[in-house]
């Protein structure tokens, strides 16, 4: 479609590069968001009708099983997912709707005005280049008309300090800040060295200073401390805490760790099949859940206050659903406890519902109503407090 | 790669590794100044290769030879001495002279000008355009792959020399256009090669992440995909260049190659048809063990390098 002729006067669309959306318009709206891809078994609908916003300065963490679509909408707001992809609803980014913008209009807000974390630092740094280059590059690439860097660096001694795009040595510079704001000690020499010198959780710092290069409005964070043993997870998670504080970003925090969600967020969506299964602040989702998936999560976490010889390990009966063959109704309902087949459950998809008293709280449940007495307590006989701040380890 | 190996080599620096590594960037123009550990490692699993170490000398010397002639040929180049014609190896012509009274090594090493020159040339040129034809085939995918892929099987299965030596009737055989024609049927390998590597690596995290940090198409090869299939790029080359003079030498030998007075090692083997089993036989000789040593020499390199760019190589 050739933009800007056949706009319609009428119809305002809040978009193109100069018409920069009013400031109080939120950093990252997702609306009826879809992604399908056709496979030869079937259409697998791995993102089905997901809606949430985030606020600046807010971490929405996201909350799911491996393969409840978590990751796959990340790259979906990033336009990242293959061509074969089907991608429809809408992502606003600063009120610029992105879903099916080209390739060279999105090329210029990625990196810029959304960046994403990627959990494996390790595979999502290039192995041929140095740390500080792969930064520096985060920052020339969206450098105003940045002059053709030269191949060879011992070339580019001629100062290309002339106009808007920063200097080799301010690049240099800024690199070595970064380093040193997410925590990378000696950041003068590490920006030299490569990524397989850095330690697991200085490689992730390294992709968190890459990500947040150019001070992005959101932030995607794809289980950024997953491939990380814990300590040095508690370390990364308090950097990124440091970081989303400094820049004021919306952050997305994907995880299936309800603990690192309970330190970070302050506000969780539940993940189950593609669709939201309850979304909330951390308040409601760990203390008043009502969704029986949220509640089979909570009461399956392991404590570190409990012996686990004596109590056995909350499970959630049954296996994650093919995302071909999604059930009918509820996708949850035949792994779900509360479920009445196959009335209401096994027939009717149940909406993502406001929970009666908690703003914002919204859960996709027929009986998110007739949840209030049952808890992750219950669940799980004698378990004494919720699982509320504490990650199921020894961070603090 | 195993992480506590580099650590190991930035430890230890010895001076023969910086200063390979030292030569490697000037070699190739690595990018980076302070390539420390890969290019080490990878020097010193090239140095552990013998006969790749050797094979390198050789072609150094051949090659300070060859382009030193002016200086190092022991004659003139032409320099006839019709008295003593054909003779074979003494001390004053040590590889012999032919019937016209030339001395053989002069011409051996004159001749090598041209031979190492349509290699390297050819080499260098069926690289540049193999790499990218078939980096972007491979990047992206779909109707440029088909098409690309196409065009690379429609010339793997032309009979070259045939090919080659109707094009030379037609566009005359100075070596220029020997070069372009030879690069012209020889970029496929490479073409083939860099697809298949490119298919792979585009699958890694940091494509991704490299676009999500906003880099072009473009850049990711450049930057982010052509470095990590540096290795088999380079093996090919090598072996590129010893295809493209044994090449050469195929068409100079059935006459179609460089004429007269230009001369190429095919060239004068092609002079010397006839020789075998006679008196003058050196001539043929020494310019076939000029091809033969030269070839050799660029097959182990390339062996070298394939075991050096190999990480899973732990010899």
């Amino acid at each position: 479609m050739t933009e800007g002729e056949s706009l319609d006067p009428l119809y305002l669309e809040p978009s193109t590069e100069d018409q920069r959306p009013a400031p109080t318009s939120v950093p990252l709206a997702v609306r009826n968001l879809e992604v399908e891809f056709p496979t030869d078994d079937g259409i697998v609908r791995a993102v089905d009708d997901v809606s949430f916003e985030v606020a600046r300065n807010e971490v929405l963490g996201i909350v799911g099983e491996s393969g409840s679509g978590k990751t796959v909408m990340s790259m979906a707001i990033l336009g990242l997912l293959p061509a074969s992809a089907r991608v429809s609803g809408q992502v606003l980014v600063g009120g610029e709707n992105v879903v099916g913008l080209s390739e060279s209009r999105m090329q210029p807000l990625r990196g810029k005005r959304i960046a994403m974390v990627f959990q494996d630092a390790l595979a999502a740094l290039n192995p041929v280049h140095t740390v500080g280059a792969q930064i520096a590059e985060a920052i020339t690439v969206h450098q105003p008309r940045s002059p053709r860097r030269t191949r060879r660096h011992e070339e580019g001694r001629q100062s290309t300090a002339t106009k808007g795009p920063l200097s080799k040595s301010e690049v240099q510079d800024r690199v070595v800040e970064l380093l040193d704001i997410v925590g990378i000690p000696n950041p003068g020499e590490r920006a030299h060295q490569y990524p397989h010198e850095y330690s697991g959780g200085m490689r992730q710092r390294a992709m968190i200073a890459m990500a947040i290069a150019n001070e992005p409005d959101v932030l995607i964070a794809d289980e950024p401390t997953t491939a990380l043993d814990v300590t040095i997870q508690a370390q990364v998670l308090d950097v990124l805490q440091r970081i989303q504080e400094r820049t004021d970003s919306a952050t997305l925090l994907i995880t299936h760790d309800l603990g690192v969600v309970a330190g970070m967020a302050r506000r969780v969506m539940v993940m189950y099949a593609g669709r939201q299964a309850e979304i909330g602040t951390v308040e409601d989702i760990f203390y008043r859940p009502r969704h029986p998936y949220t509640l089979g999560l909570l009461a399956s976490l392991a404590r570190v206050d409990r012996d686990s010889r004596e109590e056995r390990l909350y499970r959630i009966a049954g296996q994650p659903p093919s995302l071909i063959h999604v059930p009918t109704g509820c996708a949850f309902h035949p792994r779900c406890f509360r479920a009445e087949r196959p009335d209401p459950c096994a027939t009717a998809r149940p909406d993502l519902a406001p929970v009666a008293r908690d703003p914002g709280h919204r859960s996709a449940c027929h009986f998110s109503g007739g949840l209030t007495d049952v808890t992750a307590e219950s669940l799980r006989a004698k378990m004494s407090t919720p699982p509320s701040n504490t990650p199921p380890s020894d961070s603090p | 790669m195993p992480s506590d190996k580099p650590v190991e080599v930035a430890a230890a620096p010895t001076g023969g590794i910086s200063r390979a590594a030292g030569m490697e960037l000037e070699l190739l123009g690595a990018p980076e100044p302070a390539a420390s550990t890969q290019w080490a490692l990878f020097w010193r699993r090239f140095l552990r290769h013998r006969m790749a170490v050797i094979s390198a000398l050789v072609l150094i010397v051949l090659f300070v030879v060859c382009f030193g002639a002016q200086w190092v040929a022991p004659y003139e180049k032409n320099h006839q001495n019709l008295l003593i014609g054909a003779v074979g190896p003494s001390g004053a012509h040590w590889f012999g002279t032919d019937e016209l009274g030339r001395d053989q090594l002069t011409e051996i090493l004159y001749a090598g000008q041209i031979s190492l020159k349509i290699g390297l040339s050819v080499a260098l040129i069926a690289t540049v355009v193999g790499t990218w034809l078939g980096a972007l085939a491979g990047f992206f995918g779909r109707l440029p792959e088909q098409v690309l892929m196409r065009i690379t099987d429609l010339f793997l299965v032309v009979p070259s020399i045939a090919i080659l030596a109707i094009a030379i009737k037609k566009f005359g055989s100075d070596s220029t256009t020997i070069v372009l024609i030879l690069a012209a049927l020889g970029w496929m390998y490479i073409a083939r090669v860099v697809r298949g590597q490119v298919l792979s690596i585009k699958e890694k995290e940091f494509v991704d992440a490299a676009r999500a940090s906003g880099a072009s198409s473009g850049r990711i090869i450049a930057r982010h995909i052509l470095p990590n299939v540096v290795g088999p790029i380079l093996v090919n080359a090598t072996l590129g260049i010893a295809a493209a003079i044994v090449t050469e030498s195929t068409l100079s030998f059935l006459g179609f190659g460089v004429q007269p007075p230009t001369t190429s090692w095919g060239r004068m083997l092609s002079d010397a048809r006839g020789t075998v089993g006679t008196n003058k036989a050196h001539l043929i000789y020494f310019p076939g063990l000029a091809l033969l040593v030269t070839v050799l020499a660029v097959n182990f390199i390339g062996d070298g390098l394939r075991d050096a760019f190999d990480p899973q190589s732990r010899r």
